[in-house]
């Protein structure tokens, strides 16, 4: 049994750091999308939006302003989204290193296989920060991590057989389940939109394309043409004296 | 120790790095949209010179094979040309559901042209079943995005009141929207509207104005009532040489009243 737990244990622990990759991955790809797309398309519709401002001043109307203010709302949220916190988001390569050190933490503090509440609830704590710390490629905290985790594994070492048989059991039984929630994640993932977007980009890179630059050199041209309409309303108000 | 409380089970908080807003799936949603429109641009390319004869032979058939190829991978633009040609049976089968089937799609990706095509279809039921309400929602965000036909024609529903209240403050705004962007049809109206004092002051000067210019660009009943207003002296000083110069205008045009005007005229003049 306590082989089996073993073997759970580190399949476990390999589940955990091909989902932690792929996060990682579509985060990377997502920061880069952002930076190159995403801020693009929160100044066009910036832009849009002082363009329907502007054509309240020109033409005042309840639906004039109805469409200033979805135009307004709409530009608040995409510049949201562009500047949200995966817009930090840096470039990712994890190392043979890192790999298997996350690999170790996963399987020595994973909280399915905490002893009591207590420890499962630090062990959850501890599986966030090493989740964090992967993203960022943080070797060092990692190992701290790691550090810690044997100070508490060795002060609980007390414990009779029977009592450890049922505590093993129960392990193996989350983790299995955790296992599949893990697949489920893994098979859930590269359905979203940004994980889509991804895999196009990826095809468009086989093409010798870039993807991400051709989506960007399109945005420049749309924002072009819509500071030239700006600049014609602009012109209309000052004609008009408002 | 046996009696340990039963450990129980919290699966640690597996919530998705990606646990993603509306607004920032909105941003990823339209990369993947407009990354479709740029994948199949070669193809919608070529279409376009298969369509002109540019550079490769002219065939309609291979224009129009190539704008659906483009067109399946999402590209608004030759979803709209293809609508076109099913519209008007070049290159392919003459056929309004499909017409109305490529407008719509071009259309929900923000094609103003195909908005303002499926405005039209759902209009003038074909390929669709008639729904004004349906035709003015289209209708009005093609116009939103300037475009000068659906402004004009978001005017005319506003002025009789087809698929929206009637509202004639409203037609105003938007028949100006189009004259001033040299719409003749729109600055027609925009005239006719200031005649009648209708969503507006009634201003004979601004009448005669805006018929004027849409009479300068060939609009026949604006020639007819260009000529009227010189007639009668109402809005521009009374000038028969004027009148009768635009009454002739629009009567070579087939103007029906302007002919009988003319032949009266020239019947008292013999």
């Amino acid at each position: 049994m306590r082989e089996e737990l073993a073997a759970v244990r580190s399949a476990l622990a390999e589940r955990e750091l091909e989902v932690a990759d792929l996060r990682t991955h579509l985060k990377t790809f997502e920061g880069r999308y952002l930076r190159q797309v995403g801020v693009l398309y929160a100044e066009l519709d910036d832009l849009e939006a002082r363009i329907a401002e502007r054509e309240v001043a020109l033409y005042d109307s309840p639906e004039a302003r109805q469409r200033a203010a979805e135009a307004r709302k709409l530009a608040q949220e995409t510049h949201e989204a562009a500047y949200g916190e995966a817009y930090e988001a840096e470039e990712f390569e994890p190392s043979a290193d890192l790999k298997r050190l996350f690999r170790d933490v996963a399987k020595r503090i994973h909280p399915d296989f905490a002893k009591d509440p207590a420890e499962q609830e630090h062990c959850t704590r501890l599986m966030a920060r090493a989740n964090k710390a992967y993203s960022r490629g943080d070797v060092e905290a990692l190992q701290r991590i790691l550090d810690d985790y044997h100070e508490v594994a060795e002060s609980s070492e007390s414990e009779d057989t029977r009592v450890e048989m049922v505590r093993i059991s129960r392990q193996i039984q989350h983790a299995r389940r955790d296992i599949a929630a893990i697949e489920g994640e893994l098979g859930s993932l590269p359905t979203s939109e940004i994980a889509e977007l991804q895999q196009d980009a990826e095809a468009a890179e086989l093409d010798g394309r870039d993807l991400l630059a051709e989506l960007a050199a399109g945005l420049r041209a749309k924002i072009a043409e819509a500071e030239t309409r700006f600049e014609k309303i602009d012109r209309q108000i000052r004609a008009h004296g408002r | 120790m046996a009696d340990k409380p039963a450990l129980q089970h919290v699966p640690y908080a597996r919530k998705s790095a990606l646990a993603i807003s509306t607004a920032r799936s909105g941003i990823f949603a339209r990369g993947r949209k407009d990354a479709a429109n740029a994948a199949a641009e070669a193809q919608y390319k070529l279409g376009a010179r298969h369509y002109s004869g540019n550079g490769v032979v002219k065939d309609f058939n291979e224009a129009a094979a190539c704008f659906r190829k483009a067109a399946e991978l999402g590209h608004a633009e030759a979803q709209y040309r293809l609508a076109m040609m099913y519209g008007d049976g070049i290159g392919v089968e003459k056929d309004f559901v499909e017409a109305a089937v490529w407008d719509r799609r071009a259309a929900k990706q923000g094609h103003p042209y195909a908005q303002a095509n499926l405005s039209y279809r759902y209009y003038a039921g074909e390929g669709l079943p008639q729904d004004f309400a349906e035709a003015f929602g289209w209708c009005r965000r093609a116009a939103e995005k300037e475009l000068a036909w659906a402004q004009c024609n978001l005017g005319m529903m506003y002025r009789k009141g087809e698929g929206v209240a009637q509202n004639l403050v409203e037609a105003t705004l938007w028949y100006r929207k189009a004259a001033e962007q040299g719409w003749a049809d729109a600055q027609y109206e925009l005239g006719a509207l200031y005649y009648n004092g209708q969503g507006i002051a009634a201003d004979y000067g601004e009448a005669a104005l805006w018929y004027r210019k849409a009479a300068d660009q060939g609009h026949a009943e604006a020639q007819f009532q260009l000529g009227y207003l010189y007639g009668t002296g109402q809005g521009v000083p009374h000038d028969y040489v004027q009148a009768r110069y635009w009454g002739r205008k629009a009567a070579e045009q087939g103007h029906e009243q302007a002919q009988q005007d003319l032949k009266k005229r020239e019947y008292r003049d013999a």
